[in-house]
């Protein structure tokens, strides 16, 4: 038995290793159908991980209420009722794009408005340049910008910028907004107002074109869900939407869900090619086999020992290949965390990702 | 089935090629006696071939009988033909057929480490030294001449100490000086191996040197020819 053995293993070798060119594409087929499956699977599964995990930060709250209307009386008294027993916090955030002008400069851009009450952000910080906190900085008559916009309008801190009817000061500069999701084209950069100035604006006219938002942190995670229930059935269909960090289609999502999509689709397309790789090299192996094969059975091999010694070079070479295929594997499922940590991070300027260190 | 060596009644077998039956063995019997040197002669396309792949088991005849050392092996199975043709049969090839992707002494050791026999290398090794090759053990079959590639055969065809050795125009593909060596070390080990040898040929030459001479003519056993020596 050990002598067969030992005869079937150095003959495979033998064999591999003389049709060695066969035998590295079968293994490299082999490997690459592994790859993608296990990476595309490992891939999924650590961009919905991570997502799940900056979700409620991307979000900023557990329950977002929005329309592109003022929201309706009978969801803001629910609202309401529940502040006022504690049950919940809100804050309303309006975001909209508007002309903000530098009289000293002449200059205008057009900037996307968001309009927070205090409390924003629930979950996640923005971040200052001054590294001071957020609440403390944004008060009324305050602003507070992206650098692009300090760049286009050639100003600095400490100036005053005219948006709608009102003067505002510039009192910081954003580096990093949390619930701004990932998109890959933008009409303006940023400016964060407080909501104490948002009349004085005089922008919200019938027609505007605003995004009202309500931001909710519930105070015991469990009534998350009764909660959403409550508001859903409140809330007027279509125009008010009642969402939560699990089931926001935020862009992002969108963004990662046609992704994966696409690379499930490549993926499947990759792995027929290599089904056709592994068929024809496998083929080619026993076409420049078929001489020894003859051989063998003229010296009086027996077709269990012909069937035994193919099937066990297969063997070998598929172990090869699944070897190879999950060492590469392993190695690209890093990549998602890294993709996900590029991806998930502030936008610096209008058109372009730009990453967190 | 008689204990005689090899004994084949009424051969016939035929090859299909396009729409024609080409009929290559028409009715040949044979018999050929323990430790023996018989020589199956005749012009190319006679049929020599084919008749020594039917005999040693390597193709199945349309119609007839074939025994050796006392088995019947025309309708033996595959798998029970391989073992038998392992223990029982030698063959020498025309062009070598030696394994492309094993060293000259795997290639002599390997019928006998099919058949389980723990001396196989030590054996292959004794005949690579009884073939003047030692030195080449370790060489692939493209690493060597003809009439080394004809000896390692040879050796292959002898180390499980067949009853009867089949060489089909052994020095078919040697040049004259090589083919008389390999003719010379063949004989030589027929005699200590005791063989049987059935050698197919188109030489008067190696003829002469045969017990027995069978003639072959477009598949017909034309004579049959005790040697007078």
């Amino acid at each position: 038995m050990k002598t067969e053995l030992m005869l079937h293993l150095r003959f495979i070798l033998r064999q591999i290793n003389s049709s060695r060119k066969q035998s590295l594409i079968f293994v490299a087929c082999v490997a690459l159908s592994l790859l993608i499956l296990t990476s595309l699977g490992g891939f999924s599964g650590s961009v919905r991980r991570s997502m799940l995990n900056d979700a409620r930060q991307l979000h900023g709250a557990d329950i977002r209420l929005e329309s592109h209307y003022p929201l309706s009386k009978v969801l803001l008294d629910a609202v309401d009722d529940y502040e006022e027993q504690g049950v919940l916090q809100a804050a309303l955030v309006n975001t909209f794009y508007s002309m903000a002008s530098s009289q000293r400069s002449e200059k205008s851009v057009l900037s996307g408005l968001k309009v927070v009450e205090k409390g924003y952000p629930f979950y996640g910080r923005v971040e200052l340049l001054s590294g001071r906190e957020f609440s403390t900085v944004l008060r009324e008559g305050l602003i507070i910008v992206e650098q692009l916009l300090l760049d286009r309008l050639q100003v600095e801190i400490g100036e005053s910028l005219q948006i709608g009817s009102a003067t505002l000061k510039i009192a910081d500069v954003i580096t990093h907004e949390p619930d701004r999701p990932v998109s890959f084209f933008s009409f303006g950069p940023r400016i964060f107002i407080a909501a104490a100035d948002l009349e004085k604006l005089d922008l919200i006219k019938k027609g505007s074109r605003i995004q009202f938002k309500y931001l909710l942190k519930v105070a015991d995670a469990a009534r998350v869900e009764k909660l959403v229930g409550e508001f859903t059935e409140k809330a007027l269909v279509p125009q008010e939407s009642v969402t939560t960090f699990k089931t926001d289609n935020s862009r992002i999502k969108r963004f990662f869900s046609n992704l994966l999509f696409f690379l499930n689709l490549v993926g499947l397309f990759t792995l027929v090619l290599a089904g056709i790789g592994i068929q024809t090299s496998l083929y080619a192996v026993f076409r420049d086999s078929e001489y020894t094969i003859a051989i063998m059975k003229s010296v009086g091999a027996t077709n269990r020992f012909i069937i035994s010694h193919f099937t066990a070079m297969v063997m070998l070479l598929g172990t090869a290949g699944t070897l190879v295929g999950l060492t590469l594997s392993s190695a690209a499922t890093l990549l998602p965390h890294s993709l996900w940590r590029r991806t998930s991070c502030q936008r610096q300027s209008d058109d372009f990702l730009e990453c967190c260190p | 089935m008689s204990s005689k060596g090899l004994e084949a009644f009424h051969l016939c077998k035929s090859y299909i090629v396009g729409s024609r039956k080409i009929l290559v063995l028409d009715d040949v019997s044979l018999t050929v006696q323990i430790g023996g040197f018989v020589v199956v002669e005749g012009k190319s396309g006679s049929g020599k071939s084919t008749l020594l792949s039917l005999l040693s088991g390597l193709d199945r005849p349309d119609s007839g009988t074939i025994g050796l050392s006392g088995t019947d092996i025309t309708n033996l199975s595959e798998d029970a033909l391989a073992p038998f043709r392992n223990r029982t049969i030698g063959y020498v090839f025309q062009s070598f057929h030696l394994v492309p992707s094993l060293t000259a002494i795997e290639n002599i050791a390997f019928p006998a480490e099919l058949n389980r026999d723990p001396q196989a290398v030590q054996k292959a090794e004794e005949l690579l030294h009884r073939v003047g090759l030692s030195q080449r053990k370790n060489n692939f079959p493209h690493q060597l001449s003809g009439g080394e590639k004809q000896r390692i055969a040879i050796c292959r065809a002898l180390i499980n100490k067949p009853q009867i050795v089949f060489a089909d125009e052994p020095t078919g593909n040697l040049d004259s000086a090589n083919g008389k060596n390999i003719m010379e070390l063949l004989l030589e080990l027929r005699r200590e191996f005791k063989t049987t040898l059935v050698l197919a040929t188109h030489s008067s030459e190696i003829s002469r040197q045969a017990d027995h001479v069978f003639r072959l003519l477009d598949g017909r056993m034309i004579h049959s020819q005790e040697d007078e020596d």
